[in-house]
């Protein structure tokens, strides 16, 4: 290498480091960003939790981070309620993080004296979800009572973000209903399953008392 | 565990409160940013529906908020510029009016006391046209004392309006969304359901509001430039700003033609012709115009809308005379979801 060669070399390496100290270190700044504890990471979160129900599997990438931008996000505390049986309810809830536990009121007679009391139907934890007769019906009642145990973060979308939602991307806003439907007939579905094997018990119970009789 | 959970929920509350008091606070004492943010609102939700229209067709919500400012400058303009100059000409010949109003108001006057004096051998002593005369002309100072200050708010506002209808149009969703974080669980969709509706039947109530007073002052404008009736668009404009009041308003917008007509000596001018079309305008509003777009967004009986109305004035004038109906509608929902929640379904 001539003299020359190695000084234009010199001042390319100078040229270079100049230029790298007076950029803006991107990847540097942005992995601060992101480990910020103010900086909230919501839009990479959320869908990558709504890709894990299976509700919401005919929804892109892409949806999903439009359709979590109409999420709510709300904390409870141990023992919160966060709907209450008979109530008007506007919203529908997926459990984020923690465990909710569904009560209903039932009544008793205890010595005589006719009591209600509150008997737990159903745990819920993580990827579950309930309130969707809300966003349906009019003027929905709740039917269960639905209790935080511990601390739990849940993912909320209400009656008036769904008006929104349909207005502003109305094909994510049809699946969101088709996945509303897959979900109330799911129930629907577990409801005549238990509802036929009741009926079979008091069939069972009846030939019994029929044989017993003669 | 509970009680902690209920004395945090009271916390939650009693701070929530403190920041709705803090906002009241603010509204109250910055009028001069306040009022024009309020306009702003209010015609963002007038112009919800032409923005859904946007979203339709796949514009995103940036561009939808430019392209229906953009647009409500651009429809609007041209007939307010128009629209100045016919008022301003028409303001001018009213100035030749007036004393022609004065001399009618004094004839009659005349009549009237000479009448009752000869009838009844009665003498009134209370004279009312003075005291109208001098009302009149203390209002007509008192006007041009403030038109600059107006002048001066019109032109702020002019500027400040549309770039508040573009940041609420464009970034209402995200500032409703961090303020729902700091309403309490137990009391979040109530009250996300009723500002909902509370949205929905403003914004609605005022856009039919609107387009009532529209047709009504088109109708009238038009029908008296056809019958060639003297200061067509002034009239016109007058019947429509009156109409937004339900019941009196219509009478309030016929006074001044009525005042008019009857002071112009002119034979060319139709009375009887104006009259009729008045009672037309007014007509098809009650009929086709008012059933169809009002009456289905606020369900009230009409003397509840009449104690509104009044209710209204006392407390902030012509605007609360405008608001007040909505108000009361939302009011209304209110009280039921009260009453529903309290008494249940039944």
């Amino acid at each position: 290498m001539t003299s020359h060669e190695s000084k234009v070399a010199e001042s390319v390496n100078t040229d270079i480091k100049k230029f790298k100290n007076d950029r803006l270190d991107i990847p540097s700044i942005k992995y601060f960003w992101q480990a910020s504890p103010l900086a909230t990471n919501k839009h990479k979160s959320i869908p990558k939790f709504l890709r894990s129900i299976k509700v919401f599997e005919h929804f892109s990438d892409y949806e999903m981070k439009l359709f979590s931008d109409f999420l709510h996000e709300r904390i409870f505390g141990t023992e919160e309620v966060i709907i209450r049986e008979g109530e008007t309810g506007y919203g529908f809830y997926l459990v984020f993080s923690g465990k909710v536990e569904v009560y209903t009121k039932r009544e008793r007679t205890v010595d005589g004296v006719q009591e209600t009391y509150q008997q737990s139907i159903a745990k819920l934890s993580k990827y579950e979800t309930f309130g969707e007769l809300a966003l349906i019906e009019s003027q929905s009642k709740r039917n269960a009572t639905v209790v935080s145990k511990g601390n739990s973060k849940l993912l909320a979308i209400y009656k008036p973000d769904i008006q929104e939602l349909i207005d502003r991307h109305p094909v994510i806003g049809a699946k969101f209903l088709q996945a509303m439907s897959l979900i109330v007939a799911k129930r629907f579905n577990q409801v005549a399953e238990e509802l036929r094997t009741i009926k079979e018990k008091c069939a069972d119970l009846e030939k019994e008392v029929g044989k017993s009789n003669v | 565990m509970a009680s902690q959970t209920f004395k945090s929920n009271k916390i939650k509350l009693a701070f929530f409160l403190f920041i709705i008091l803090c906002l009241f606070g603010i509204i109250i004492n910055f009028p001069r940013i306040m009022i024009p943010f309020g306009i702003a609102y209010v015609m963002a939700l007038m112009l919800k529906p032409i923005q859904k229209m946007f979203f339709s067709v796949g514009i995103k919500k940036k561009m939808a908020a430019v392209l229906v400012v953009i647009g409500f400058a651009f429809v609007f303009s041209y007939p307010i510029i128009e629209g100045v100059k016919t008022v301003a000409e028409e303001s001018h010949r009213i100035e030749y009016y007036l004393p022609k109003l004065e001399t009618y108001l004094r004839e009659k006057y005349q009549i009237i006391t000479t009448e009752v004096r000869e009838r009844f051998n009665y003498e009134i002593t209370v004279n009312p046209v003075d005291k109208l005369i001098e009302f009149g002309q203390e209002s007509t100072k008192s006007i041009f004392i403030y038109l600059p200050k107006i002048l001066a708010s019109a032109l702020e506002w002019g500027l400040i309006i549309p770039l508040f209808l573009f940041f609420i149009m464009k970034d209402e969703r995200r500032v409703r969304f961090q303020f729902l974080r700091i309403v309490p669980n137990n009391i979040v969709e109530k009250a996300y359901y009723l500002y909902h509706q509370f949205n929905t039947k403003f914004g609605d109530y005022i856009f039919a509001k609107f387009i009532e007073a529209a047709i009504v002052g088109i109708i009238i404008t038009t029908g008296l430039i056809i019958i060639g009736y003297p200061f067509a668009f002034i009239l016109g404009i007058i019947a429509a700003i009156t109409n937004i009041l339900p019941y009196i308003g219509p009478i309030i917008g016929f006074v001044p033609a009525l005042v008019i007509g009857l002071v112009d000596q002119n034979p060319n001018t139709t009375l009887g012709a104006m009259v009729v079309l008045y009672v037309i305008a007014n007509v098809i509003d009650l009929a086709l115009v008012f059933p169809l777009l009002v009456s289905k967004i606020v369900n009230l009986h009409p003397m509840i809308v009449v104690i509104s109305v009044i209710f209204g004035s006392q407390v902030g004038g012509v605007v609360g005379m405008i608001i007040s109906i909505p108000m009361v509608a939302f009011l209304k929902l209110l009280f039921q979801e009260i009453y529903l929640e309290l008494y249940g379904q039944g």
